[in-house]
């Protein structure tokens, strides 16, 4: 049995002319969330149809638990369930009708599985209403309770959070590290959102218009991104203060008579920086670590300025 | 032990496409429609039939009495088919397939289905099999409505007059046939009607593979079926005319001659079966190299 979940090499993929994936490999552990970033048009869900053979690549390999995904794909997708893109469900069944005719083409599964499954993703109380009447968010949680059925070992969730609650998405973010951790599931979840990455993801990898730009641990790309926030009325001294102790001033900028300054530093560093803040007499207004949007981190791997227009940062 | 699996995922599918079918509430449009249908043709029946139009000379006037003894049950339920099969039912069964196939592939539940443990070709084939029995569902609801109904108003049983050129083509008489063989003959065209119903199933489901959206897979297989009984009626287009899909729908017409023309029917059943496989392979194929 091999260690990786997905095992992908040189997967390209072309619309006509348009390249939307320019040879992407990807080595994915058992039993990790694997985060899958990159804004929109980066070629994310493009990848995830090609891994879960509803697209055909124009070159690459791909296995999935050390099988062959484009000859052994029926086999592969009895342990493999996803949400791509939006869920579509029959809307004029039940949720649970339509677990239980979606997860018997994969295998048996009894009843009460559907049960603890509909449960697990808090729509048990709407078992037997139509899924035409759910909101966009409960169909979410349905796409992941149909990914999960009938006791797959790999989930694949496209933008898993898109249009939950901000209940929904902790919840999906906890049920996500609990099916990982208790069930020892792979869960391959593709976003644009850092933070969510952060809270959720053991590994990431990054990718823009169609390339693989960043692949590492999150809590290295996060240590390597790692900013210091401070807010103070008394800019000159500040300025004074970082030069002189060699500190990496990243940006300044003026908010209401105040300066923020973004100082390159991980938040252990803060009491001290604050010590000598205080040592220089210079007013503290805010002192936090600066929280990195997946925009700042793209900018900061592509080398792109924040001043570039829109167009040429994405 | 793998055909086993793919022939119970097949029936799985096929279930599924079953409860679908008719779970939905536009399910029993088509219902509605052959009530509509049978009501207008017993309408127009009757009138012909009790009230004739008063300029008709002699022989007319002898048909009418004829209709008057020989229209009944039985020759109501044919008098239905004719229209049902020309347009009603495969207009229905065309936007139920498009709405089985291509629709589902523009909302995205066909890639739902896909992402399960299941070859695409069985999901072409369980459509195709829930549809054509949707197909004869059609049929048998239109067979009892309109027996029913024509035996209401003309009577169950006895000879009935098959006329010959609204069925066989101008060529064909006006002949009566033995009240014995009635039956056998209504059933017989009403299962070929759904022989032929099942080609047009499988026609709007290729086009929904090509177009997968659910516009154009009505409104292209429409276009070619109806530009086909148009060209198939021109006299001067009789080159053209056996390679149109439309050519052998009328194939249950032949089991209304006085001796069932078997031979016809074989000729005009392989070409139709033919054509129903050639459907098939190309949205099987469609299928398998479509991005989903």
């Amino acid at each position: 049995m091999s260690d990786f979940a997905i095992k992908a090499k040189g997967v390209k993929k072309n619309y006509g002319r348009f390249t939307a994936l320019k040879g992407i490999d990807l080595n994915v552990e058992s039993g990790i969330v694997y985060g899958f970033l990159g804004p929109n048009g980066a070629g994310k869900t493009t990848m995830i149809k090609i891994l879960l053979g509803l697209s055909i690549p124009n070159d690459g390999e791909v296995e999935i638990f050390g099988k062959d995904l484009f000859l052994h794909r029926n086999e592969i997708l009895k342990s493999v369930g996803a949400v791509v893109e939006s869920p579509a469900f029959f809307e004029y069944l039940s949720p649970y009708e339509n677990l239980y005719h979606l997860t018997r083409l994969s295998g048996p599964v009894p009843g009460k599985k559907i049960d603890e499954t509909l449960s697990l993703v808090g729509l048990d109380s709407v078992r037997d209403k139509k899924v035409g009447a759910f909101s966009y968010g409960m169909k979410q949680r349905l796409g992941i309770a149909n990914a999960l059925l009938p006791g797959n070992r790999l989930i694949f969730l496209d933008e898993p959070t898109n249009g939950l609650d901000p209940h929904g998405i902790m919840g999906v973010r906890l049920l996500i590290r609990k099916l990982c951790r208790d069930s020892g599931i792979t869960v391959f979840i593709s976003s644009h959102l850092l933070s969510e990455v952060e809270q959720v993801c053991d590994f990431v990898t990054i990718i823009d218009k169609g390339e693989k730009i960043c692949e590492s641990k999150v809590s290295e790309l996060v240590e390597s991104q790692s900013r210091i926030e401070f807010k103070t009325p008394d800019a000159e001294k500040a300025a004074e203060l970082f030069r002189s102790e060699k500190m990496e001033v990243l940006e300044e900028k003026k908010h209401h008579g105040f300066s923020i300054f973004i100082l390159k530093g991980h938040e252990n560093e803060i009491p001290g920086i604050t010590r000598k803040l205080v040592a220089s007499n210079i007013n503290v207004m805010k002192i936090s670590r600066h929280k990195d949007t997946l925009e700042d981190v793209f900018v900061e791997i592509t080398g792109k300025a924040k001043t570039d227009s829109v167009s040429d940062r994405f | 032990m793998k055909l086993l699996e793919k022939l119970r995922q097949i029936l799985f599918l096929t279930d599924f496409e079953l409860k679908k079918l008719f779970r939905q509430k536009q399910g029993y449009a088509g219902l509605i429609v052959i009530i509509l249908l049978v009501t207008l043709c017993a309408v127009g029946v009757y009138l012909r039939v009790y009230h004739p139009p008063r300029h008709h000379h002699v022989p007319n006037a002898f048909l009418g009495q004829a209709l008057k003894d020989l229209v009944n049950g039985i020759s109501f339920s044919l008098t239905v088919l004719l229209p049902g099969i020309y347009i009603l039912l495969p207009m229905i069964i065309g936007i139920f397939a498009a709405g089985s196939f291509a629709a589902e592939f523009q909302n995205g539940q066909v890639r739902t289905v896909s992402l399960r443990s299941v070859p695409r070709m069985s999901i072409v084939l369980a459509k195709f099999i829930s549809l054509s029995f949707y197909s004869y569902v059609l049929l048998a609801v239109t067979l009892v409505i309109s027996y029913a109904s024509g035996s209401f108003i003309f009577g169950a049983t006895g000879d009935i007059l098959i006329f010959g050129p609204a069925f066989m083509g101008k060529e064909s008489g006006i002949y009566i046939m033995d009240g014995s063989v009635a039956y056998q003959r209504l059933f017989l065209a009403y299962f070929f009607a759904g022989y032929a119903l099942i080609s047009v199933v499988a026609m709007f489901l290729m086009f929904s593979a090509i177009f997968k959206k659910m516009t154009m897979a009505v409104v292209i297989p429409m276009g070619v079926y109806f530009t086909s009984y148009i060209i198939g009626a021109l006299p001067f287009m009789e080159n053209i005319q056996r390679f149109l899909p439309t050519r052998y729908i009328m194939i249950w017409k032949y089991t209304l001659a006085q001796d069932i023309m078997w031979d016809a029917m074989l000729t005009d059943g392989i070409f139709l079966g033919l054509y129903t496989i050639s459907y098939l392979i190309i949205a099987s194929l469609i299928m398998n190299t479509s991005d989903l």
